[in-house]
């Protein structure tokens, strides 16, 4: 288990290589509990990220989702590791501005057996005003970094 | 569905997001109730992998999924998804990505579909199920 605390946790992650996705969502990590595996992390909901009536469009909420599923589940094994979503299911609960957005995730349960590293995870997207805007829960399996 | 009912399809205003995913609608199929779109996947959709990120995948397929709703109802209602599932087969690289989606059943205010992504080498890479709310125009504050 790691003993990071929330600053270090994310000075460790930012010392990833730049990844596309992140830097097109505007992530920005406020915080992560590295004991727990949690994560709360601020996203840009840009213009270019909007349907047709001005609303963020729902996969780019679930690519947020995603993301801040991902940092929660690495966290505890100090992000030496990557988590390729096996299943994710997101449920939208209003139609959200763009601008800044608060996303939370968590680990729900892991299973280490032979033959198999599964967690299962859980996020939160919160709007501007802080209601919550979507949700999801999501399937993954850890798998060392391809490039350590 | 004929030349021109594809281009009124092809021509409705999605919103800026569809430049983005790189969003073309190729055909309407009526008679399988199914409909097929195209993305391009891209650098700024990777992962710490180098492949897409799943929420995007999700993007396309959601996007493909409204356009069954819209395109094979009467195809000017407004859709919102409830709720989408999707399940992650292989991995998308660079490249053009295609999306064929489909409607299970419409009710009249609630919509079934489900979409299955093929990645640039035409390997099956993810399926997705929705549920979505379909309104008239101007019968409700739904969105899409």
């Amino acid at each position: 288990m790691s003993e990071m605390t929330s600053a270090q946790a994310i000075a460790r992650l930012s010392k990833r290589p730049p990844v596309g996705a992140t830097e097109l969502l505007g992530s920005e990590p406020l915080e992560i509990d590295a004991v727990m595996g949690r994560a709360r992390i601020a996203y840009l909901g840009k213009p270019e990220f909007c349907n047709e009536h001005g609303h963020i469009h729902g996969g780019f909420l679930s690519a947020m989702l995603d993301e801040v599923m991902a940092i929660a589940a690495t966290a505890p094994r100090n992000f030496d590791y990557v988590v390729p979503t096996l299943g994710m299911k997101t449920s939208f609960f209003q139609a959200v501005e763009p601008g800044r957005l608060i996303a939370e995730g968590s680990i729900v349960r892991e299973i280490d057996e032979a033959g198999g590293r599964e967690v299962y995870l859980a996020g939160e997207i919160f709007n501007a005003a802080g209601d919550l805007a979507a949700a999801a829960t999501a399937t993954a399996r850890f798998r060392k970094l391809p490039w350590k | 569905m004929d030349g021109p009912d594809l281009q009124r399809q092809q021509r409705r205003s999605r919103g800026p997001v569809t430049g983005l995913l790189g969003h073309r609608l190729l055909t309407v199929d009526r008679a399988a109730s199914a409909i097929e779109a195209e993305f391009r996947a891209e650098a700024h959709f990777f992962n710490p992998m180098g492949v897409m990120q799943g929420g995007f995948t999700m993007a396309m397929l959601e996007q493909s999924l409204l356009d069954a709703v819209v395109a094979l109802s009467d195809g000017s209602c407004q859709v919102a998804t409830l709720e989408m599932q999707c399940n992650f087969l292989a991995a998308v690289g660079p490249g053009v990505v295609r999306c064929r989606a489909s409607l299970v059943r419409q009710g009249r205010s609630t919509a079934f579909a489900e979409a299955r992504l093929f990645e640039s080498g035409g390997e099956l890479a993810a399926t997705a199920t929705s549920v979505v709310a379909v309104s008239q125009r101007g019968d409700g504050p739904t969105d899409g």
